[in-house]
């Protein structure tokens, strides 16, 4: 069980791709795969499809055999029965990777078993993602190799590892729908030629990756994955979610992908003992990836709470506290610099709450978050933007103001999530904050499930001695 | 530690087809690693029961020992609390009726009599899952383990930190510590266990199933009370 480095570069950085069942016919994959490869990818891109002469500007060839020059990775979107001789000669051609995106094989039955065989066989040692599989990127090489259309950002550092296709790609999209940006994406099917511990060592020794995600419905090699998880949570974060915990789950996610099941305990123990963020769903897995990549991370559990609505901020506590946080009362001074400010009716105790004088917003909500910001008693900031105070654009610009300046110009490491609470409408607003990186989330639930999630990381790395700074380099600005 | 003659015990047991070590071997090779066991002997007679147990003082716990028995308390073969000769020589009698009456066929090696170390109860399981392979569970006691499920795991390799902390997270943690004006255990005294026992099964990929169960544990030691091996 070799790691084989130079073979995965080949998939995230080919210098040449060869698109394996190219065409220049609307509706077809081959059509699609074409059209993302030439998207944003700088590096050489040779179709194959026998009749064509050119495609998208790029001269056509009847087989690999036949380009001139070395291909580094191979991109099949052929029918499953003609993949084992084309990816022959890939390897007769010396291809390194190839990322097989047809089905019809392990999952689907005797017959894909034995044709997914034979493909491996005939790959005599090239690194295969898939077969099934939606596809890969890397989005600061602009490489596109996969289903979803559309050239991604540059400059996201969090590299995503999924076994579901579409339900992967929905993550994937709706986080960009967000403001994130990620780095390396792979969908990896059924994981024919290339296990799950590799990608996490790959990721995990990887330079432009910051943050490490993962959609697992099983997983092979076990302890080798432990091992890795174990090693690389400790040099960066690590979240994961697994689905398949009851039966009937079990069941769909058998038909998936055919793979041999683990007892959910053991996996639920493996990220435990790794200090891998177990997320216990995708959206849950979304919400901290945004937080633990665009915030510092958390040095200490204790809240402290701006709002314009006691209620919400009551709620929030509640659940915060249930979940092993802390809102604890400001000290004295604190409350005394804010008290000045708010109505005399207004508590400055935590939550700070300014009561619903609108107009006064756009001058309280920065205020009392630069206090939070330089007070000792709080290491983690959550602002409830609640209808008037989130549908108010200029209340919402002095907040991000206040976050920037506090985080980049004094270079205070704590991190704010937003508590959202309005209706659609002031969707436009949320991406101001959310442009600035600051995440926001909707409800008080979501805000502070994943406060806790991400401080329990924190807290496993305390116990261990590692120091939080060596890991949150986005707090050292 | 004296490898071969655990490699001879494992020998010993798939030369008879056995899939699961006896009691009496597993405390032995539990000795090798350093792992506290009560003071035991398996007495073939009567007598030598007698002899033993008034060397070791009352009370003392016996025990069958055949290679068909490993459910030992299901078939009445075990007897607790023996205070005296005249009881040994009755629970002696007892214990051997009661295997050749409820199971077929039995081999009747002896019976076990062991020291009755006094403490809190605690058990510590392995098992070996088909992704992850050996996970090592911990719990205290009877209904704590059986009823309440307040266990926790852990995968192996085990490192010190892990056994620290598989034990401070279960519920019943506080009891361990001393609650109601009792004194705490040696809870580093369980680590060492779980820790060895990690150790063992990394070098052992054959064993499937390990029960530690009771471990009696007290403010100076713990003590592994039974024990099997699943193969």
């Amino acid at each position: 069980m070799e790691y084989e480095k130079e073979k995965i570069d080949a998939i995230f950085n080919p210098r040449s791709v060869a698109l394996i069942g190219a065409s220049d016919k609307k509706g077809k994959m081959g059509h699609t795969f074409m059209k993302n490869l030439t998207s944003g990818y700088e590096g050489k891109i040779y179709p194959i499809n026998p009749p064509n002469g050119e495609i998208m500007g790029h001269k056509c060839y009847k087989s690999v055999l036949d380009v001139p020059e070395p291909i580094d990775l191979a991109v099949f979107v052929i029918p499953a029965r003609l993949c084992p001789n084309a990816m022959a000669e890939c390897a007769k051609k010396g291809v390194k990777a190839a990322v097989v995106i047809t089905s019809g094989f392990r999952e689907a039955g005797e017959e894909g078993k034995k044709l997914e065989a034979e493909l491996v066989k005939a790959a005599n040692g090239i690194k295969i993602i898939g077969p099934n599989c939606f596809g890969i990127y890397n989005c600061n090489i602009g490489l596109n190799a996969s289903m979803a259309l559309g050239t991604p950002e540059r400059g996201g550092d969090v590299s995503f590892l999924t076994q579901s296709g579409a339900y992967g790609m929905a993550i994937y999209t709706c986080s960009m729908d967000f403001g994130m940006k990620f780095a390396k994406i792979v969908a990896h099917g059924n994981k024919a030629g290339i296990e799950d511990w590799e990608l996490v060592r790959y990721f995990g020794e990887d330079p432009e990756t910051r943050v490490i995600s993962m959609f697992l419905e099983s997983v092979n090699l076990g302890k080798e994955f432990f091992k890795e998880i174990k090693k690389f949570s400790l040099k960066k974060p690590i979240v994961a979610t697994k689905t398949g915990r009851t039966q009937g789950a079990a069941r769909a996610a058998a038909s998936h992908t055919a793979a041999l099941a683990g007892s959910f305990i053991a996996y639920e123990t493996a990220f435990k003992q790794s200090g891998t963020i177990f997320a216990k769903n995708g959206l849950e897995l979304i919400d901290i990836v945004k937080g633990i990549d665009w915030q510092p991370l958390p040095r200490g559990p204790r809240i402290g709470i701006v709002t314009n609505s006691g209620g919400t901020a009551v709620e929030l506590t509640d659940l915060s506290e249930e979940m092993g946080l802390k809102v604890p009362e400001l000290s004295k001074d604190t409350q005394l610099a804010i008290k000045e400010k708010i109505p005399s009716y207004a508590s400055a105790k935590n939550p700070i709450d300014m009561t619903p004088i609108w107009k006064k917003f756009a001058e309280l909500y920065p205020l009392c978050i630069d206090a939070l910001f330089k007070s000792p008693d709080v290491d983690i900031i959550m602002p409830i933007l609640l209808q008037r105070s989130a549908l108010m654009k200029d209340v919402v610009e002095v907040v991000r103001d206040c976050i920037i300046e506090n985080q980049e110009k004094n270079k205070i490491k704590k991190p704010v999530y937003v508590c959202w609470v309005t209706a659609r409408k002031g969707l436009n607003n949320m991406e101001i904050l959310e442009k600035a990186n600051i995440p926001c989330y909707e409800w008080p639930y979501r805000t502070a499930r994943t406060a806790s999630l991400i401080y329990s990381y924190v807290d496993f790395l305390k116990r261990r001695n590692i120091s939080i700074d060596s890991i949150d380099k986005k707090g050292m600005m | 530690m004296d490898k071969p003659r655990i490699n001879a015990i494992f020998q010993t047991a798939r030369n008879e087809n056995r899939t699961y070590l006896m009691e009496h071997e597993v405390k032995s090779i539990l000795k090798e690693y350093g792992i506290a066991i009560p003071r035991e002997k398996v007495c073939k007679d009567v007598n030598e029961s007698k002899q033993f147990a008034k060397s070791i003082g009352f009370p003392v716990v016996m025990k069958i020992v055949s290679p068909q028995i490993i459910h030992k308390s299901d078939v009445g073969g075990v007897k607790v609390g023996i205070d005296s000769k005249e009881a040994v020589e009755k629970a002696f009698e007892g214990i051997v009726f009661n295997a050749k009456k409820n199971v077929k066929n039995t081999e009747i090696i002896g019976v076990s009599v062991q020291e009755m170390a006094k403490g809190r109860e605690v058990i510590i399981g392995v098992n070996k899952d088909s992704q992850f392979g050996h996970m090592i569970m911990f719990g205290l006691g009877g209904i704590f383990v059986e009823i309440l499920k307040d266990v926790s795991f852990r995968l192996t390799p085990l490192e010190e930190i892990d056994a620290r902390e598989m034990i401070e997270e279960i519920k019943a943690y506080p009891l361990l510590k001393g609650a109601r004006g009792e004194k705490s255990v040696n809870i580093g005294a369980i680590e060492e266990i779980l820790i060895k026992i990690s150790n063992f099964v990394e070098e052992r990929k054959e064993i499937s199933e390990m029960d530690l169960n009771p471990v009696i544990v007290n403010e100076n030691r713990a003590v592994v009370a039974d024990a099997r091996i699943i193969l």
